[in-house]
């Protein structure tokens, strides 16, 4: 009993309450679980198995079955358990007026997010879709998701590459690419990728170029699109493009939306998404290593504008 | 953290009101820990219940020591709706776990 409770030289009394609690539930489920399946205990015996060895080793074999199978099989089942949450009192509206089809576009983001993410996402296991998409729902106030209209990626946390300009146009180049000296200076040195995305340009010529696609490929994101265990069909693969994405540095807590808008990196790179520079820039990836978060932003009515998040 | 449990436990309000309670990052961490087990433990608890001996005993042999595939395809024939079971057996200790949680926290 109380085994938990260790090496912890001053654990709380929170903690020392629970956790009595909680090992006496455990002792409990134990004793009912050997009294209810006693030929399995039998066999376990044989075996010199323990009875938590035997849930363990159970429960943890069965991943790479029932759950790994269930996950491809929940296809087009929407996670129930994310909800936007309302505004607070303390949040900052921001908004921001898009030209193209006098669109105005607004979405509520909390005043110094960056730290609240941070902190939510200490000591969390990242690979916790659930947990995560769910703590990020709640914090930025807008549906993150890891599944969205039953389709998802390969990952959903791993290393973001820093990737080139893409070509918006045919003949986009780095003389037409920048709408400010500062922008020259500052992202040139990224270079422009030999052509467009995975999808094609993004407009037909400079001249229908609009602000919102400028947007889309200043905040362009890169995704392992063949991987997705959807992959297979040409209306998944016209279905990831522009898909809204929010992306987390966890170390930082910066949150950046972009679209995607090319397909990679290879994966003898070792990498699971890209980023453009502006992107990493905002992300401030060179400082704090490359590993970000992913997922799916459900945004149907476009209103949630790309760009750094949540920092005002 | 074991997928099995990740892939059925949602255990974000669990965590949620684990912070509450203001503990060390690794007390939360020993605790879910133990969550874990707990829920370990009703999961194969739910799936040997609907198995009788002889197919216990063929889902035990071939997850401990045979092909995790057979082990797979006993429960898939054997048991309906899988998903649908253990995701209401992760709720109802995930309710368990929350109300555990939330006594201590009233106690405070």
């Amino acid at each position: 009993m109380l085994d938990i409770l260790g090496k912890n030289k001053n654990p709380s009394a929170s903690f020392q309450s629970l956790s009595q609690q909680l090992e006496q539930k455990k002792a409990s489920v134990v004793k009912e679980f050997e009294e209810k399946h006693k030929e399995a205990i039998r066999w376990a015996k044989k075996k010199g198995i323990k009875t938590q060895e035997l849930a363990q080793k159970g429960a943890r074999g069965l991943a790479a079955g029932v759950a790994a199978s269930a996950m491809v099989m929940s296809v087009g089942a929407v996670p129930t358990h994310q909800t936007i949450q309302s505004s607070g009192g303390s949040n900052h509206q921001i908004s921001k007026e898009i030209r193209k089809n006098s669109i105005k576009t607004s979405v509520n983001a909390r005043e110094d997010v960056t730290k609240e993410v941070k902190n939510k996402l200490s000591g969390q296991n990242l690979y916790d879709e659930r947990a995560v998409s769910k703590k990020l729902t709640n914090v930025l106030k807008i549906p993150v998701k890891a599944q969205l209209n039953g389709i998802r990626l390969n990952a959903t946390y791993g290393i973001m590459g820093y990737e080139s300009h893409l070509a918006r146009y045919p003949g986009d180049n780095l003389s037409t690419h920048f709408h400010s000296e500062i922008e020259y200076n500052h992202f040139a040195k990224a270079h422009m990728a030999g052509g467009p995305g995975a999808w094609g340009y993004i407009a037909p010529n400079r001249q229908s170029l609009t602000n919102e696609d400028i947007e889309k490929e200043k905040y362009y994101l890169v995704a392992q699109t063949w991987l997705s265990p959807n992959w297979g069909d040409a209306s998944v693969k016209q279905w990831f493009r522009h898909r809204k994405m929010v992306v987390v540095n966890p170390v930082n807590g910066r949150v950046i939306v972009g679209v995607l808008e090319d397909a990679g990196p290879e994966e003898s790179t070792g990498r699971q998404f890209g980023g453009s520079p502006e992107v990493y820039e905002e992300l401030d990836l060179f400082k704090t290593g490359p590993k970000v978060l992913m997922y799916f932003v459900d945004d149907p009515k476009d209103q949630i504008p790309l760009g750094g998040y949540g920092r005002i | 953290m074991s997928i099995f449990t990740d892939t059925y436990l949602d255990k974000g309000q669990i965590i949620l009101e684990l912070d509450a309670l203001e503990i060390q990052t690794d007390e939360k961490n020993k605790l879910l820990k133990v969550i874990e087990e707990i829920a370990e433990l009703r999961f194969i608890d739910t799936i040997l219940e609907k198995l009788d001996a002889k197919d216990k005993e063929l889902f035990l042999e071939q997850l401990h020591n045979g092909s995790l595939e057979i082990a797979t395809e006993v429960l898939r024939e054997r048991i309906e709706n899988l998903e649908e079971l253990l995701r209401g057996r992760a709720k109802a200790v995930e309710r368990e776990i929350l109300q555990d949680i939330k006594t201590i926290g009233e106690r405070k």
